[in-house]
């Protein structure tokens, strides 16, 4: 019996149906409706986002008793305040006034300690389809779930939250590296596929020409920490907290999405994901950069390219079998696919003299490697998969 | 019920953030107990299968292909054992698979109370990540130095699977600092929005309170219902006391109900489990608790896993445990990445940039799982694992002195080692014995199966059985190793030892500065040694120059790999200059055989970019 661990996904299906979820952070309003058709621009729901409220030690500020506070108020609790309202005027003595530094509501909850509460004004938050698709359910008040035929990749890693564009091929190999020089006004908007690598001044680059995301098969540590503004390494307490990568991923918000389909490193894009994402060079996709590396919440960074409508045939349980599609997970061998030939049951000896479960890979220039199981990926996929 | 002597045959369960691992123990025809079959396949705590439980059946079947039993039937365990030997008579469980609890401390000082928390949070699967202070919060820099106040909110809804630990001040001191801390956290307190019912009460923080019992009633006050408060004694009652054990109990209790019952498939173990299911360290405790007694000797225990590394020195009624959580060779590589990244590289013998070191690192972050399959990747993930060691004993340090006699290595990171040499090169690299102990002599054992943290659960149902399967199972000598100390130039003499075999077979050896080797038992693993050092240099407690021998007690054990001499002095000294240091290190593996010349030789011989090397500096 063959055990299917998390690692053996597909992480290129040519043809497949996707079904996003897409949410509210807080309870808002959903504007769609099971069974309507929906644009990336179209936005799906709509809810406030609540500020935090900001503490302000009046009666300090004052020089008065925090019990005389109440009594020296002139709005009342829930008023809203525009930037220099007079909210506090002392009548004791000479009179003295406490004008409110920021807009918002006024509440009045500690005022007995002294202190005034205002909270800013919501900030409206709305949540886009970012494909075009077809709302299959609607939960109330909080989601809507989309689906379309569509092709997807997945990455290792990213950042950055769903966006949408113009995917557009910036390189012509998939072991080329995207040069700042090379890149112009033209790519304003669009989703680059940048092949092998990007530099840090390439990233900075695209976030002036405001280029909506970048693929790419890998990129240096030094590069991604300049980019994320890390003084040294200490920055990659990768899972510590939670499993978001980057490690601060989930609480900072992204100039661009970055999708690595490789890893760390110089290493060229896989050829295969290269080709599927080249045909579809000028197609209008969603790119989500959003990594959690382990948990219930396990999430792989993704490139949806919804296609026409066809039929999708669901395929049999993905296992590694002689024939599978495979792509090699070693450092020294990422970007390297190959198609396994032979499985032995027993273990056999590696190059590091280590013993191994391993399988018989046959890469693409012919040449045969044995690569320990748990160092394989598989590569292609057709069938339906799970809603995230 | 059955009762203690109708248990005979038991399977444990041992399920890791990679790895899951069941073992068959039963009575065999000696009428003891001992380790029949063992079996490892992938954890499957995650999407897609999400049920740690797949794995154990996954395993236990292919327990049923090796030894040819039947132990499940229509998916279910076969209970009790029957007359043919089908089926077993309990199942426990091990538990690591859910993963280290985050804490946020938030501590009056920095340096006595901040101090005595981190140590309290370093007793369990938990990750100290972050540590605020008074001083940082009246400097209104909280948590992210000063990247503003919504800091304090985001870094608090990272903490829904993790708590807040407040602590400070000694017991009827000052309740201001306390005061100050608690208001800070209710000001941090994120805002109530439009959130569900149901969801507000998922999103509940956990506080616990270990400091001043006098603020007690302030933190509540202050507050209020808005978060899940928890009480614990004191950990600080006094500025020269420490008490961490009713924090540390609280802090057990929290993890449980935060991260071990909420782990996908966790009831599914518990129910097939006799007893509650265990946490590997208190197994690994029990262990070395159990062989300083029986050995008469103090004990380190270490575990090197994928997700934590754990260390336990036992001595008599004395026992101290350092459990870092989130600290270890696959799941856990972040944090060793993050803290300790700069020196990892200095114990590779090839040339490689920074550069490519953080590289592979975090590739390794990103797939756990992946196998090193290269020299170069063995020896990075080897370098790796040794700081994970050292990091461990310098946290053990801080409780107790290493007088320790005996070391056990357990864990992926060292039991994996292709060759025992190089298990018991990470150990002495890593921990740097010293040998000052009453016999002068350090013992090198392995925990090759991995059962050592089983052995807790085991202990429940059958306590019989995990002394019986730990003593005549669990355990692989190495060899005991002796360290001269004192300070010699590189290749002068630094000890004579003479070797007295059983059949009357002598053997002289002399061991020079800057040497580490491993003497094979020529004529049988019992001898009686003469140890002389060289003038300066002494052995164990004996002083300088003073010549120690075993010819009036009792013989000397060797193990598999025979008697070790370390004489590379303490604490190591790695060069600087990176040509030097890589000479050293190849002249170290290949004198104590954990790699040969030829492997040696196959390494990169020049970097592939201009980056720059690591440095060796500590």
């Amino acid at each position: 019996m063959a055990i299917i661990p998390p690692t053996y996904q597909a992480t290129l299906r040519p043809l497949t149906l996707i079904t996003r979820r897409r949410e509210l952070p807080f309870a808002g309003e959903i504007l769609v409706r099971a069974g309507q058709r929906v644009e990336p621009e179209d936005v799906i729901g709509r809810t406030l986002i609540p500020a935090r409220g900001q503490r302000f030690r009046v009666a300090r500020a004052l020089g008065i008793d925090p019990a005389e506070l109440g009594r020296s108020l002139v709005l009342a609790d829930g008023s809203e305040l525009q930037v220099g309202d007079v909210v506090v005027e002392t009548r004791r003595g000479r009179p003295r006034v406490w004008r409110a530094p920021i807009a918002g509501t006024l509440s009045t909850v500690e005022v007995d300690r002294g202190y005034l509460v205002i909270f800013p004004p919501p900030e409206l938050l709305e949540v886009r389809a970012h494909f075009k698709g077809f709302v299959v359910s609607v939960e109330p008040y909080r989601a809507a779930v989309i689906q379309t035929p569509a092709a997807l990749v997945q990455g290792v890693f990213g950042l950055g939250g769903v966006r949408h564009g113009v995917m557009r091929v910036a390189v012509t190999d998939p072991a080329d590296e995207l040069t700042p020089e090379t890149m112009d006004e033209r790519l304003a908007f669009c989703i680059l596929i940048a092949g092998a690598g990007v530099s840090a001044e390439v990233l900075a680059r695209a976030v002036e020409l405001q280029v909506r995301g970048i693929i790419v098969g890998s990129i240096a540590e030094e590069a991604l920490r300049s980019f994320l503004g890390y003084g040294d390494v200490s920055g990659w307490q990768v899972g510590a907290v939670d499993w978001a990568f980057p490690p601060d991923g989930a609480q900072r918000s992204f100039p661009l999405t970055l999708i690595v389909t490789e890893g760390f490193g110089h290493h060229p894009m896989c050829r295969r994901t290269f080709e599927l994402l080249a045909s579809h060079d000028g197609a209008e996709v969603a790119v989500d950069g959003r990594t959690c590396l382990h948990g219930p919440g396990l999430q792989r960074p993704e490139v949806v390219i919804p296609l026409p409508r066809a039929n999708v045939v669901s395929e049999p349980e993905e296992s590694l079998l002689p024939g599978t599609e495979v792509r090699l997970l070693s450092h020294t061998m990422l970007g390297r696919v190959g198609k396994i030939v032979d499985l032995p049951r027993a273990a056999r000896p590696l190059l590091c003299g280590a013993r191994a479960r391993v399988a018989e890979v046959e890469l693409e220039d012919g040449s045969l490697v044995e690569v320990p199981v748990e160092n394989l990926e598989i590569l292609e996929a057709g069938g339906p998969e799970e809603t995230n | 019920m059955e009762t203690e002597l109708d248990i005979r045959a038991v399977l444990i369960a041992d399920c890791g953030m990679e790895h899951t691992r069941v073992t068959l123990v039963d009575v065999v025809e000696t009428d003891t107990y001992r380790m029949v079959a063992q079996e490892e396949v992938p954890t499957t705590v995650e999407p897609p299968l999400s049920d740690v439980t797949i794995a154990v059946r996954e395993a236990i079947a292919a327990l049923e292909r090796t030894t040819g039993r039947s132990l499940l039937q229509d998916g279910q365990l076969r209970i009790p054992q029957s007359r043919d030997g089908q089926g077993v008579d309990a199942f426990v469980a091990t538990c690591s698979a859910a993963g280290s609890m985050p804490v946020l401390i938030l501590a009056v000082t920095e340096d006595i109370s901040a101090q005595s928390a981190r140590r309290a949070v370093e007793m369990l699967y938990a990750v100290p990540f972050r540590t605020v202070s008074t001083e940082q919060v009246l400097r209104e820099d909280p948590l992210t130095g000063g990247a503003g106040t919504d800091a304090w909110w985001r870094n608090l809804e990272r903490l829904t699977g993790g708590c807040l630990l407040l602590v400070g001040g000694a017991d009827g001191g000052n309740v201001n600092p306390a005061r100050v801390l608690a208001r800070a956290l209710a000001e941090a307190l994120p805002p109530q929005p439009a959130r569900l019912e149901q969801e507000a009460a998922e999103m509940g923080l956990r506080v616990l309170y270990a400091g001043n019992r006098r603020a007690r009633e302030i933190v509540k006050e202050e507050l209020g219902n808005r978060v899940a408060l928890h009480f614990a004694e004191n950990v600080r009652p006094r500025l020269r006391e420490e008490h961490l054990l009713s924090a540390h109990e609280a802090l057990s209790h929290l993890y449980q109900d935060l991260r071990l019952h909420r782990m996908a498939g966790y009831e599914g173990l518990r129910a097939w489990s006799h007893v509650p299911v265990q946490l590997p360290y208190m197994g690994l405790q029990l262990a070395a608790r159990f062989l300083a007694a029986h050995h008469q000797r103090q004990v380190l225990a270490l575990d090197v896993g994928s997700g934590a590394t754990v260390a336990v020195q036992a001595h008599g009624e004395r026992c101290a445990r350092v459990v870092l959580g989130h600290f270890g060779l696959g799941y856990g590589i972040g944090r060793l990445f993050a803290e300790r990244a700069n020196r990892i590289g200095r114990w590779l013998p090839f040339p490689i940039s920074e550069g490519d070191v953080n590289d592979w690192l975090l590739n390794l972050a990103l797939r756990p799982r992946a196998k090193p399959d290269t020299l170069p990747g063995l020896l990075l993930q080897q370098a790796a694992a040794r700081e994970a060691v050292a990091a461990v004993r310098e946290r053990l340090a801080e409780q107790m002195p290493d007088s320790y006699e005996i070391v056990v290595g357990s864990g992926g990171g060292i039991v994996r080692a292709p060759r025992l040499a190089q298990a018991a090169l990470i150990l002495l690299d890593g921990l740097q014995p010293s040998g000052v102990n009453p016999t002068g002599i350090v013992d090198l054992y392995l925990d090759r199966s991995c059962l050592l943290p089983s052995l807790g659960a085991l202990a429940m149902v059958q306590p019989d059985a995990a002394a019986c399967v730990l003593l005549q199972d669990g355990l692989y000598h190495l060899g005991p190793c002796i360290v001269p100390l004192g300070r010699g130039k590189e290749g002068a003499l630094a000890l004579r030892l003479e070797m007295e075999f059983v059949n009357g077979m002598r053997r002289e050896v002399e061991v020079r500065w800057g040497e580490v080797i491993a003497i094979p038992p020529y004529w049988g693993n019992e001898v009686h040694l003469t140890v002389q050092p060289a003038r300066g240099v002494s052995a164990g407690t004996g002083r300088r120059g003073e010549r120690l021998t075993t010819r009036d007690g009792d013989r000397i054990r060797c193990g598999v790999l025979g008697l070790i001499v370390d004489a590379r002095g303490r604490p190591l000294s790695l060069s600087q200059d990176a040509a030097a240091r890589r000479k050293t290190l190849r002249q170290w593996l290949e004198q104590f055989e954990a790699y040969t010349r030829e492997e040696m030789d196959s390494l990169p011989r020049a970097l592939s970019s201009q980056e720059a090397e690591p440095s060796g500096e500590e």
